[in-house]
């Protein structure tokens, strides 16, 4: 600051505008901040999608400006392009799931009298635990011809259940293998991460539940709502919008992210099935080092989420607009 | 239209009992106000009379059958609540709408998208709007029809709440504290309107209030409720005049009524201080004397009180004084015309008398209990 502005009372034009030296004196209080947003969030994204450019590749000197090729070849290639397939696949089988699943479970658990502190901890579990962890315990379970679901499955073979077809080829030609399957792999780990993400999303709801004045449904009931479910349209899914937005909008972008289960569980596989866009990142990126590409990849899934914020930004701007 | 019959109304919350059993009948199209400080009972008595909450035991009617066990939907009652319980994200045509729609339409006419398209429906939406219209025309908010509650103000949204109310014909209307939220100036203004509104329809209407004021100003009779129990039940006039409990004549009237300490001697003569005031007890011992500040005047003479000023307050129209009396503990108010201000500068000696035609004795338990001037009761002899 070489040129700082001379004192208030030194400039009798600076003193006659009190709001200019006070916006000065706002600026000053709020530049550690603006620094540290630069520093650790907007340059991190700018240098990331600067090298999304070139084909650097960590540990190599030189370095090419390439333009859009990494970017064409995401576009291209058939595995980035089903990397891209793969991952919205999993996004749209998790998101309504786990937004449904979690509201249902929050609306039962209102409704019970007894036991609602047990099972908020029982569905509850899931988020706090490991996933590493539990991806372990799904890895045992999910084994084609030890785990519990196939044996359990096997179990009902020579009954009744024998008349659905699908299961009657199970018995025949065994269960699938689940996470080694390419038909399954994805919908297998979209299930554990529906399981591992409802719960949060059921805490959400039941604190979106407890913001519903109790008087608007003692006014329904006088109006002549006799039933649950015009209940729950007339009043508790209107009053849960602010809620459904939020929720929608985390779980989406959770989804987006999902890693750890890939990484545990099936390594992309089998043939690229499970191939979703961090893992991508994580293999281009780390574990082959081309930097390049890895950059590319992480603009485009950013491209993503800031589509899902601005989206939700949207919704609850309209809403706040409608009160 | 219809009378309220409750009859010995108890409620129990977990071994304790909010209403003692409670009975009253409402007359067809009366203005019936449950009064009553807060924790009383009078709310879970309108939740209990809507349908809102069970009673543990009793009965309710309603325009002679009795409703126990038909849930609120059922009733045929309309409410205002304290919070209006508007749906906020309707519009105000919307929330006034809701009763018609769920009690004309079929389930599947209300069926968004696919509903509006059954044979029969736009008809019946059409008169509904008709309706809506013509509710929002008597409590003239037509212009606020489009919009949401949230862009009303306090006093609106009360009217929206009474629009949804109106809107069809119910059998009685039941209103908790709904002028409570509201700023005072508001508040007087809502009160004569509902006041009218009640004449107008010829409807039977349950107000719950804690303010006397409200009660008194617009019921056709008042039922004062304390501890889960109706003391008193009649027009405000004789509630005022003549209540039938100390605490009953302590809630009605602001300021609040004096409360005079008193002794009753052998041959029945009642005393303050251990001076005679000229008031013998007709049945029972008199161990308080309530007289109104309206009751008092200055006099020259002895009188029945004395005290000095403690406080004069200007109303404009009235100068409540406020005096301290030797063994009263709350300071006696005395009503006086803005004329009088002159001669009762604060410290100054006021010696009062009382028109004995408007003391109320009040026995050991606080009932009434009947007084008359010597002189009278010597007549009687």
């Amino acid at each position: 600051m070489s040129d700082a502005p001379p004192l208030p009372l030194a400039a009798p034009r600076a003193a006659l505008r009190p709001e200019r030296t006070q916006a000065r004196a706002g600026l000053l209080m709020f530049a550690p901040a603006l620094v540290l947003m630069l520093a650790l969030l907007i340059l991190p994204v700018a240098v990331a999608a600067t090298l999304s450019f070139t084909d650097y590749t960590l540990g190599r000197p030189d370095l090419h400006w390439i333009g859009l090729g990494n970017y064409a070849e995401i576009l291209t290639r058939p595995s980035y392009r089903k990397m891209i397939g793969v991952t919205v696949l999993y996004v749209v089988l998790v998101v309504p799931a786990s937004v449904f699943l979690g509201l249902g479970a929050a609306l039962l658990i209102r409704a019970l009298k007894i036991g609602q502190t047990f099972y908020k901890t029982v569905y509850f579990l899931p988020v706090m635990a490991s996933l590493l962890a539990m991806a372990i315990v799904w890895e045992f379970a999910l084994h084609p011809t030890l785990g519990l679901v196939n044996r359990t499955l096997a179990l009902g073979c020579g009954t009744a259940l024998e008349l659905w077809p699908w299961f009657a080829r199970g018995c025949a030609g065994g269960f699938p293998l689940w996470l080694g399957d390419r038909d399954h792999a994805l919908a297998t780990l979209a299930f554990i991460g529906i399981w591992q993400s409802f719960g949060f999303n059921m805490v959400l709801y039941l604190a979106g539940l407890t913001a519903v004045p109790r008087d608007l449904y003692a006014a329904a009931e006088i109006d002549g709502v006799r039933r649950a479910t015009e209940r729950f349209r007339l009043i508790t899914w209107p009053l849960l919008a602010p809620t459904t937005v939020f929720v929608v909008t985390v779980t989406t972008i959770r989804a987006f992210q999902v890693f750890d289960t890939v990484e545990a569980l099936t390594h992309g596989g089998p043939a690229k099935s499970t191939y979703v866009m961090i893992y991508a990142i994580y293999e281009k990126g780390i574990a082959q080092n081309l930097v390049g590409l890895g950059a590319a990849i992480t603009v485009v899934f950013l491209g993503f989420v800031m589509l899902i914020s601005a989206a939700q930004r949207r919704f609850v701007e309209r809403k706040v607009q409608d009160r | 239209m219809a009378t309220v019959d409750l009859d010995e109304i108890r409620k129990t919350f977990g071994g304790s009992e909010v209403l003692k059993g409670v009975s009253l009948q409402i007359a067809d199209g009366e203005f019936l106000s449950l009064v009553g400080p807060s924790g009383c009972g009078k709310s879970t008595l309108l939740r209990i009379l809507a349908g809102l909450e069970t009673q543990t035991s009793g009965r309710v009617c309603i325009g002679g059958a009795c409703v126990d066990g038909r849930r609120a939907a059922d009733r045929d009652l309309a409410m205002v609540f304290q919070s209006y319980a508007l749906y906020p994200h309707l519009t105000v045509a919307g929330n006034i709408a809701v009763p018609l729609t769920m009690r004309r339409l079929s389930v599947a006419q209300r069926l968004p998208l696919v509903g509006r398209f059954l044979p029969g429906a736009r008809a019946r939406r059409a008169a509904i709007a008709q309706t809506v219209h013509e509710t929002a025309e008597i409590l003239e908010i037509r212009h606020l029809l489009a919009r949401k509650p949230g862009q009303l103000s306090g006093g609106q949204r009360q009217r929206v709440a009474l629009g949804r109310a109106l809107v069809r014909e119910p059998a009685a209307f039941l209103l908790d504290e709904p002028l409570s939220n509201l700023d005072a100036k508001m508040r007087v203004h809502m009160r004569a309107e509902i006041a009218q509104l009640n004449r107008r329809l010829g409807a039977t209407f349950v107000y719950v209030t804690h303010d006397q004021a409200e009660a008194m100003t617009m019921s056709d009779r008042i039922a004062v409720m304390m501890e889960g129990e109706i003391l008193q039940v009649g027009a405000p006039a004789e509630l005022y005049d003549h209540p039938a409990e100390l605490r009953v004549a302590q809630f009605i009237g602001s300021p609040a009524i004096n409360i005079l300490p008193a002794e009753t001697g052998a041959d029945g003569g009642i005393g303050i201080e251990g001076r005679p005031t000229g008031l013998r007890a007709l049945a029972r011992p008199v161990e308080h004397l309530g007289i109104r500040p309206e009751a008092l005047s200055p006099c020259d003479g002895d009188g029945l009180i004395a005290g000095r000023v403690r406080l004069v307050e200007n109303l404009g129209a009235d100068l409540f004084v406020q005096l301290e009396v030797a063994g009263v503990a709350r300071p006696v108010v005395v009503r006086l015309t803005p004329a009088a201000r002159p001669s009762v500068a604060p410290g100054s000696l006021l010696r009062l008398r009382a028109d004995p035609a408007r003391i109320t004795g009040f026995d050991v338990a606080g009932k009434a209990a009947p007084v008359a001037r010597l002189a009278e009761a010597v007549a009687d002899v």
